[in-house]
This record gives structure tokens, sequence and C-alpha cells, in this order.
């Protein structure tokens, strides 16, 4: 399903600039945060095109520094505008957060806001 | 040497760390980005990048379709999306021009080895270099098939690795290479009487010396570096 996948890649893009945003990170780093937060099917593999993509669009930059074994570690941090891309990713977050919460009120019997 | 040169020096010494079942993958992944329209240095880049991976999976234990799942070619399609490069590249430009150039300096010194010096050593005086028709097709057929299967192999590279060729395709690779040595034969057979133009013979030498030193220079350049 490739609309699942695009849906599921913004939140990731969301989840990736969190963890850039807290900690001058390289890409494996960032895949073991996310894997110990929960998304544990969350591969470097995955997250390498999307960090590539958010470089290229200026919301990352990088920061070659060495390696102790193997080629030298690309450290990303945020542009500006990756900074009001994550303020602006939260907001809408909360947002489809509350609307599908509402939604799903009493599903199932479950109230998600006890 | 220039960046992208040391860059790709480094990703290769630091791949000779791959363990053989990674090193096969590894191979097809750079051959497929180095054909892909991405420019240089962002390929070596990507490249250094997918080389640590692989190694960091291998002291982890881990086996590299757990990191980059089981599609290859996927994979590194989703890189070049991503990336989104531009659909006329100079690079390609570059690098074909670059066949050209060693193609035709390496088909000069044979012509001249094999042509010229035989007449000149029976003429005993310093004659002109003529440039026959058949040096010329011969040069564009060879080029140009250099070119393709630089490109077929990249492109391919994933598909050539996982299946393992049949016999008939062995013989039909055997058949095209004989087609293509007595097609050239045939052709240096049928037009050396037709040359072209004739030059002055220092006009060819001098810039295919000047060709051989440079080559040679660099060779070297790069040899000391590493020391």
């Amino acid at each position: 399903m490739k609309d699942k996948s695009q849906f599921f890649k913004g939140i990731l893009e969301g989840c990736i600039l969190k963890v850039i945003h807290d900690d001058e990170v390289y890409g494996y780093e960032i895949t073991e945060k996310l894997n110990i937060l929960g998304l544990q099917e969350i591969s470097e593999g995955t997250i390498y095109p999307l960090l590539l993509r958010l470089e290229k669009n200026g919301l990352l930059k990088s920061k070659k520094k060495t390696s102790p074994y193997g080629p030298d570690r690309k450290y990303y941090t945020l542009t500006e505008k990756g900074e009001e891309e994550l303020s602006y990713f939260y907001t809408n977050w909360l947002e489809l957060k509350e609307s599908v919460d509402k939604i799903f009120i009493n599903f199932e019997g479950v109230d998600v806001n006890e | 040497m220039s960046d992208v040169k040391a860059m790709i020096k480094s990703n290769f010494e630091l791949s000779k760390g791959l363990n053989k079942e990674n090193d096969i993958i590894y191979t097809d992944i750079v051959c497929y980005l180095r054909v892909s329209l991405l420019e240089e240095v962002k390929t070596e880049e990507i490249i250094a990048d997918i080389l640590d991976m692989f190694l960091r999976s291998q002291e982890q234990g881990k086996a590299i379709k757990e990191i980059i799942g089981e599609d290859y070619k996927a994979f590194c399609d989703s890189i070049l999306e991503s990336l989104e490069p531009k659909k006329f590249s100079f690079k390609s430009l570059k690098e074909n021009a670059e066949i050209i150039i060693n193609g035709l300096f390496i088909l000069l010194t044979i012509d001249i080895t094999f042509s010229y010096l035989p007449k000149l050593i029976k003429s005993k005086d310093i004659i002109h270099y003529s440039l026959n028709a058949s040096f010329l097709i011969n040069s564009v057929i060879i080029i140009i098939l250099a070119i393709g299967i630089v490109n077929y192999i990249g492109k391919n590279s994933f598909k050539l690795t996982k299946s393992k060729p049949k016999k008939i395709t062995y013989f039909f690779i055997w058949l095209g290479f004989s087609a293509f040595i007595l097609g050239t034969m045939f052709i240096s057979f049928k037009l050396s009487k037709y040359p072209l133009f004739s030059l002055n013979i220092y006009f060819v030498i001098v810039p295919v010396a000047l060709y051989w030193i440079y080559k040679g220079y660099s060779k070297f350049k790069g040899v000391s570096k590493n020391l």
C-alpha cells in the first residue's frame, strides 16, 4: 500500500527531525534512538534516503567526522528551516492526533480520553 | 589527485574489510550508483555512507538485508529518488568524453606502432602519418561498444550477479566477440587503402607522447601519495 507508506514516511520524517533537534547525531544513532523509543522495525536503510532528502531540501546540514572504523561519518544538525518544519510538524501532529482520538472515542468500548 | 579520485580510493581501501558475501552486494550497489545520473562527488559520499552501514552490520554480526532490505536495487532507487538527479547531467557527458579521449589515444598509439612504424622503418625517412578510413570507423565502433558495455553492466549489476549465465550465453558472447574481431579486421583490410588525410607525424606523435606522459605522471602521483 503506497498511501500507507507515504503517510508513515511523513511521520517518520517528523520523528527524525525531533531526534536531530535533541542532539547532533549520525544515521545509525538516529535509528538506534527510534528503535529504543518503540519504532523497532525502522532500519538505517529506511531512514537513509529520508535523511538525504531532508538535507537536499535544506532542513538538515551535515558535518563529516572521522569514525573509529570505516569511512567518515555524517553528523546531522537542523537548519533554521528544519527547526521551523519541526514545529510545524508537531502542531499538525497534535491537531491530527486530537481529531483521530475524537473520532475513535468509545470505539470498541475503549475511551481514549480516560 | 582530485577530491573524487581520493574518495574513490578511500572507499576502495575500506571496502577491503568486507566479507565475501557483502563485497558482492556492495560491488553491485557501487556499479549501479556510479552509472546513475548523480554527480560524482555526491555518488562517492553516498557510497561511503553505505559502506559504513555494511562495515557496522558486519561488526554486529547482522546480515546487510536486515539493514537495507532484501531488494538492493529498490534501496538504491529510493536513494536516487530522494535526490532526484537531473535527467541530463554534466557527469555522464564528462564520463563519456573520458572514455572517448582515452580510447582515441590508445587506438592512435596502436595504429602508430603497428601501421606507421613498419612503414617508417621500411622507407628510412620521415614520412607523413596518414589517417585511414578503416582506423576512423574501427575507432568509432570500439568506443561506442565500450560506452555501451560500461553502461549496460552498471544498469544491470543486480540482475547480472543474481543470474548464473547459461552456457548458451557464453557461446553468444564468444560469437559476438569473434564477429567483432573479424569485423574490425575486415574493415582494416578493405579500407586501409583509403587515407582520409595525412598529417605531419609530429602533430600526431607529440600529443600522443604528452598523453602518455600525463597518464604516467598522474599514476606516479597517485602512488607517491599513498606512501
